[in-house]
C-alpha cells in the first residue's frame, strides 16, 4: 500500500465518508447531533474545501478523518484506510493542522520537527536530513535554533506547517488553518495549499472565508447544520443556484435546504 | 534470545517531556531546589527562634499572688523558701477569698473558677494592671480531708502564665519530693532513694529509635514532596499541552495513546523522584548534621550508617507503588482538567488526601496488619514507617506493594483513557456523553461503596452496642434502606417497578432452584477449600468469628433468623438486586457479576472472610443474572450461612450436629460442578425494560 505511487492517483478517491454521523449527548440539551450522514468524496490532486459557518459540522467532519474523534456511525476512508479500524495507519498517512494547534515552546524550530519526526518513525541519518530539508524548504534557517515562544506568528505558522507535512503525506487536513492569522500568514498558508496541488495529493481543508474558497479549491462542499447542501465545482455551484458570488451561492443554498426541511417537516 | 526493546516514540515523547521540563528553569528552581535549600535554612531558624524564646522567657520577672493559709507551718515555710529560690520571681503574699467557694470545692470548671480570680483586681487602674499577678497559687483543704491542696491558677493563653506554672510546679515537685523523702526516710530508717529511685534506661537500639521517630514522618513528607515535585510537571505535561494546543498535535501522530500517557506519566514520575531524592539528601544531611530535632541521644549522628541507609531504601522501595499511585492520580486530574488553572485546583485536595492516608504513620498505636495493608497509600506509609524501624512483616510489606501497585495500574489506565481524543476536543461533551452512558452503572457503584463503608462503620458501632440489635438494624435497615433507594431511583429511570429492580419481579428459572442445594454445599466444601490454603499465607487470628458466639446463645430460632435469614434476604436485595442491577444497565454481565462481588465481599470488614465470600458473591451473582431472579440466591445464601452456623453451634443433639459435619468436607466442592451449569440455565430474554414514551 505505497502511498507515494504518484503514477494513476489522480482522479481517484482519497478521502471518502460513506453516511457519517457524529451525535453528542448533551447533559442538558440531550442529544446533540452534529453530522447527518455525510457523504463526502475527495480526489487524489484536488483541493476540496468545506465551506460553512461556525457549528456547522466542518470541524467535527475533519477530526474524524484525522481520527482524532470516533464517528457514531458511517464509514470513512482515508487513503484506503477505515479511520475506525485502523486509525493509527490513517495517521501514518495525513497530515494534520487546525487553527488551534500550538507548539512547543521551550522547544526550539529544528527540535519541534525532530520530535514530531522521531514519532513518525524517523531516525539517525534520514531524521536529520528530513530536518534539514525542511528548514530549507519553508526558509527557516534564520531561526531554526530559537525557541518557538520567541518566533513571529508568521515563523511559527511556517513550523507547524513543516510539522505536518513532515513525512510527506498523501492527505492534508486542514481545519480552518488560517484562523487567526494576520495577512502575511495567512497567504503563506494560502501560497502553501497552493503548492500541494499536484497529480497525488489531496488537501481537505474548511473555511467560513468565502473568498479563500473561491481562489483554491477545485471543488466544494457546502455544509450546515450537519448536513451537506451541495458538492460540486465554483461553477457547478452557480449554475445549480443561478447566483455568481460565491457569498449568494452559500445563501441560496440555504435557503433551499431550510424550505425542504420545512417542507419535511409538514410532511412527517 | 528475545530482547527487549522499548518503543522508540516512548523514549521520544519521555525526552521532549523531560527536556521541556529541564527548560522550564522557573518552576524547576521552585518545585525541585528550593525545597532542599529550605530543610536547613528551616531547622536552623526554627532551633535558633527556640533558644531565643527560651532564653526571652527565661528572665521575664514573673508574678504570682500567694495564699498558703490553708499550710501548716513547716509545709508553709517549705514552700516559701522554695518560692524565693525562683530566679527572676516576685511572690506576693495575701489572703483572699477562695474564688472556689467550700460547696463549690473541687469543681472542674477551671474556667469559670479562673475568671472568679481574674476579677481579682482591687484598683482597676494601668499602674496596677502592670502590677497584676501572672498567676495565683491558693493553698485550700477539705473539711473532711485536712491534707492541703495547692492550686495554681493561671491563664493558659498567657505566655507569661505558662512560664510562671512552669517554674512553680518544678519548685513544688521538688518540695513534695524533699518532703516525701524525709517522710519515708523517718518511716523506713533508711534512705528511700536506694529502693525507689527509678532510672529510666532506653533498650532500644538508639538507630531503631531513631528509625521509629523518621519512620513516622517519612511518609508524609514522602508524599509532599512528590505531590510538590510532581505537580509542576503533570501540568505541564497534561494540562498545559492542552491550553497551548500541542496535545491534539501530539495525539494525531500514529503513536498509540497508552504509549504517550505511558511516557508523560514516566516524565512526571522522574521529576517526582528528583525532588524527592534531593529533598531526601537534603533532610537526612540536616539530621546527620545534627540541626535536627530528633529526640534520641546521640541519633542524629546514626542517620549517616550503611544500616540507616538500608533501611530507607528498603522504605523507599516499599513505598514505591504507593507513590506511584500519587504521581498516576496527579496526572489522571491534570489530564481530565480542561484548561491548566482546572487542574491547579486539584493540587490542593490531592494533597491534603495523600496527607490524610499517609498521617496513620505518625499516629500511636496503629499497626500493620493485613487489613490496613490492603488500604492503599495508608499500607505503603506505616510498611515504610516500620521499614526504617526495623521491625517489618514480610507478608503485611508485600500486600501494601500489591493494594498500592494495583491503585497505580488502575489510575495510570485512567490516564490513557482521559487522554482520548474526544474528551481533549469536545470540551466534556463526550465525557458528558460518558457519564450518560455509565451514570446509572456508577450510581450503583457508589451506593454498593456507601453500602461497604455504612456497614463497616454505623454497622460495627451498632454492633458494639447490641450484637443482635446491631445486626438487625444494619441489615434491615441500613443495607435495605439502601437497596430501596438505589431501586427507587433505578426503577424511575428504566420506568419500572421497584421489584424488577431488586430483580424480585421473576422466580427464577427451574434450572436456579434445582441448583440451590448443590450450590449450598458445593459452597461450603469450596470455601474449606479456600480457608484451609488461606491458612497457610494469612492464618484466622484467635477468637475470630467469637461474635457469633453471642448470636448463638439466643438460640436456634432466632440465631439461625439474623446469621441466615436476615443475611439471605437483606444482603441479596442489596447486593444481587439493587447493586447488580444497577451495573448490569452499563457493564457487561462479567465486569457487573465480579463488582458487586467485590463490594460484597468487601463489605464483610475482613480480610480473613474476603476470599470465600468473593467467592460466594461471584456464583450468587451469576446465579441472579442468569435466572433474573434474587430468589434463588436468596436460597442459597440463607441456607448456606444456616449450615455453617448450625454446624458450628450448640443447638442440636451431638448425633445432628455429626450429621452436619459434612459441610467441612472439601470434596463436596465438586458439587458446584452441577450447580454451576444448573445456575447457568435461563429463560434467555432480558429483563424487560419499558421503551420510553415517543
Amino acid at each position: 500500500m505505497s502511498t507515494n505511487d504518484a503514477s494513476n492517483k489522480d482522479g481517484t478517491a482519497a478521502v471518502v465518508t460513506r453516511a457519517l454521523t457524529k451525535r453528542y449527548a448533551h447533559p442538558v440539551e440531550g442529544e446533540v447531533r452534529a453530522l447527518n450522514g455525510l457523504d463526502i468524496e475527495c480526489r487524489y490532486g484536488e483541493i476540496f474545501g468545506l465551506l460553512g459557518p461556525n457549528g456547522a459540522g466542518k470541524s467535527t467532519t475533519l477530526r474524524i478523518l484525522a481520527t482524532t474523534l470516533r464517528p457514531s456511525s458511517g464509514t470513512a476512508l482515508v487513503d484506503g484506510v477505515d479511520v475506525t479500524e485502523d486509525p493509527d495507519e490513517v495517521r501514518r498517512r495525513i497530515g494534520f493542522l487546525s487553527a488551534t494547534t500550538g507548539l512547543y515552546p521551550r522547544l526550539d524550530a529544528r527540535e519541534t520537527l525532530r520530535y514530531f519526526g522521531t514519532l513518525h518513525g524517523l531516525s539517525g541519518r534520514a531524521l536529520e536530513d528530513r530536518v534539514e530539508e525542511l528548514i530549507e524548504t519553508f526558509s527557516m534557517t534564520g531561526f531554526a535554533t530559537q525557541r518557538c515562544e520567541q518566533l513571529s506568528s508568521g515563523q511559527k505558522q511556517r513550523v507547524n506547517i513543516a510539522r505536518a507535512v513532515f513525512h510527506d503525506p498523501d492527505v492534508l487536513i486542514l481545519d480552518e488553518p488560517t484562523t487567526g492569522l494576520d495577512i502575511l500568514g495567512t497567504s503563506e498558508m494560502i501560497e502553501f495549499i497552493h503548492s500541494r496541488r499536484d497529480g497525488r495529493r489531496c488537501v481537505l481543508f474548511s473555511t467560513h472565508v468565502l473568498s479563500e474558497a473561491e481562489r483554491l479549491c477545485d471543488r466544494i462542499g457546502i455544509i450546515y447544520g450537519g448536513d451537506l447542501l451541495g458538492v460540486g465545482t465554483l461553477d457547478e455551484l452557480r449554475a445549480r443556484t443561478g447566483e455568481h458570488w460565491l457569498e449568494d451561492v452559500f445563501r441560496a443554498m440555504v435557503t433551499e435546504a431550510g424550505h425542504e426541511s420545512a417542507r419535511m417537516g409538514t410532511d412527517a | 534470545m528475545a530482547t527487549i526493546r522499548l518503543d522508540p516514540r516512548f523514549g521520544a515523547i519521555f525526552k521532549n517531556e523531560l527536556l521541556r521540563l529541564v527548560r522550564d528553569r522557573r518552576a524547576l528552581f521552585l518545585a525541585v531546589v528550593l525545597p532542599m535549600l529550605l530543610y536547613p535554612a528551616y531547622f536552623l531558624g526554627a532551633k535558633a527562634l527556640g533558644r531565643e524564646a527560651e532564653r526571652r522567657m527565661e528572665s521575664q520577672e514573673l508574678v504570682v499572688l500567694v495564699d498558703l493559709a490553708a499550710l501548716d507551718t513547716d509545709l508553709f515555710g517549705a514552700v516559701d523558701e522554695a518560692l524565693d529560690g525562683i530566679e527572676n520571681l516576685t511572690t506576693r503574699f495575701d489572703a483572699f477569698t477562695d474564688p472556689t467557694e467550700p460547696e463549690t470545692f473541687g469543681v472542674e470548671d477551671l474556667e469559670a473558677a479562673y475568671a472568679a480570680v481574674g476579677a481579682y483586681d482591687p484598683t482597676g487602674d494601668d499602674e496596677a494592671k502592670a502590677r497584676a499577678p501572672d498567676g495565683w497559687l491558693v493553698a485550700t483543704s477539705r473539711p473532711d480531708d485536712p491534707r492541703p491542696r495547692l492550686t495554681l491558677w493561671h491563664d493558659g493563653s498567657s505566655e507569661r502564665a505558662q512560664e510562671l506554672s512552669g517554674r512553680l510546679r518544678s519548685a513544688l515537685r521538688d518540695v513534695r519530693t524533699a518532703w516525701v523523702d524525709a517522710e519515708l526516710e523517718r518511716r523506713l530508717e533508711r534512705d528511700p532513694a536506694l529502693s525507689l529511685a527509678a532510672t529510666a534506661t532506653d533498650r532500644a537500639e538508639p538507630i531503631d529509635a531513631t528509625g521509629s521517630n523518621f519512620g513516622r514522618f517519612l511518609a508524609i513528607v514522602t508524599v509532599t514532596i512528590l505531590v510538590s515535585g510532581g505537580a509542576y510537571a503533570a501540568l505541564d505535561a497534561f494540562a498545559a499541552e492542552r491550553e497551548q494546543g500541542t496535545l491534539e498535535t501530539l495525539l494525531v501522530q500514529p503513536v498509540p495513546v497508552r504509549v504517550i500517557g505511558w511516557a508523560k506519566f514516566a516524565a512526571v514520575a522522574v521529576s517526582a523522584s528528583a525532588a524527592l531524592a534531593g529533598n531526601l539528601a537534603s533532610l537526612v544531611g540536616s539530621a546527620a548534621a545534627g540541626i535536627v530535632p530528633t529526640g534520641i541521644e546521640g541519633g542524629s549522628a546514626d542517620l549517616i550508617g550503611a544500616t540507616f541507609a538500608g533501611r530507607l531504601a528498603l522504605a523507599l522501595a516499599l513505598g514505591a507503588p504507593g507513590g506511584l499511585l500519587v504521581i498516576a492520580v496527579l496526572c489522571a486530574l491534570s489530564a481530565r482538567a480542561r484548561t491548566y488553572r482546572e487542574a491547579q485546583t486539584t493540587i490542593l485536595p490531592i494533597t491534603l488526601a495523600a496527607l490524610a492516608l499517609t498521617a496513620p504513620a505518625a499516629l500511636p498505636g496503629v499497626e500493620l496488619v493485613p487489613t490496613i495493608a490492603a488500604i492503599p497509600l495508608v499500607g505503603s506509609a506505616l510498611a515504610m514507617r516500620d521499614a526504617l524501624a526495623g521491625h517489618l512483616t514480610p507478608l503485611a510489606a508485600l500486600l501494601t506493594v500489591a493494594s498500592s501497585g494495583v491503585a497505580a495500574w488502575f489510575a495510570l489506565r485512567k490516564v490513557g483513557a482521559l487522554l482520548d481524543l474526544e474528551s481533549v476536543l469536545q470540551h466534556g461533551d463526550t465525557e458528558a456523553e460518558g457519564d450518560l452512558r455509565q451514570r446509572r452503572a456508577r450510581r450503583a457503584m457508589a451506593v454498593g461503596w456507601l453500602s461497604v463503608f455504612a456497614i463497616y462503620f454505623v454497622g460495627s458501632w451498632l454492633q458494639s452496642r447490641s450484637i443482635a440489635w446491631g445486626l438487625a438494624l444494619t441489615l434491615w435497615v441500613l443495607a435495605l434502606g439502601l437497596a430501596l433507594v438505589l431501586a427507587r431511583l433505578e426503577a424511575k429511570d428504566s420506568r419500572s417497578s421497584i421489584a424488577a429492580a431488586l430483580a424480585l419481579s421473576r422466580t427464577g428459572s427451574v434450572g436456579a432452584w434445582l441448583s440451590v442445594p448443590f450450590a449450598v454445599v458445593g459452597l461450603a466444601g469450596f470455601a474449606g477449600i479456600l480457608l484451609a490454603w488461606q491458612d497457610g499465607v494469612l492464618p484466622l487470628p484467635p477468637g475470630f468469628g467469637g461474635e457469633v458466639a453471642g448470636l448463638v446463645e439466643l438460640g436456634p430460632l432466632l440465631g439461625l433468623f439474623l446469621l441466615a435469614v436476615t443475611p439471605g434476604v437483606c444482603e441479596e436485595l442489596l447486593f444481587r438486586g439493587a447493586v447488580q442491577t444497577g451495573l448490569m444497565r452499563d457493564w457487561t454481565p462479567r465486569k457487573a457479576i465480579l463488582w458487586q462481588a467485590g463490594l460484597f465481599a468487601l463489605a464483610h470488614a475482613s480480610i480473613h472472610r474476603f476470599l470465600p465470600t468473593f467467592t460466594i458473591g461471584v456464583f450468587l451473582g451469576i446465579l441472579r443474572w442468569r435466572s433474573g431472579s434474587v430468589l434463588p440466591g436468596m436460597a442459597v445464601h440463607a441456607l448456606y450461612n444456616g449450615l455453617l452456623v448450625a454446624s458450628a453451634s450448640t443447638w442440636f443433639d451431638p448425633g445432628v450436629r455429626e450429621s452436619l459435619s459434612f459441610v467441612e468436607n472439601p470434596w463436596f466442592a465438586a458439587l458446584l460442578v452441577i450447580a454451576l451449569p444448573l445456575a447457568w440455565m435461563r429463560a434467555t430474554e432480558r429483563d424487560p425494560v419499558v421503551a420510553p414514551a415517543a
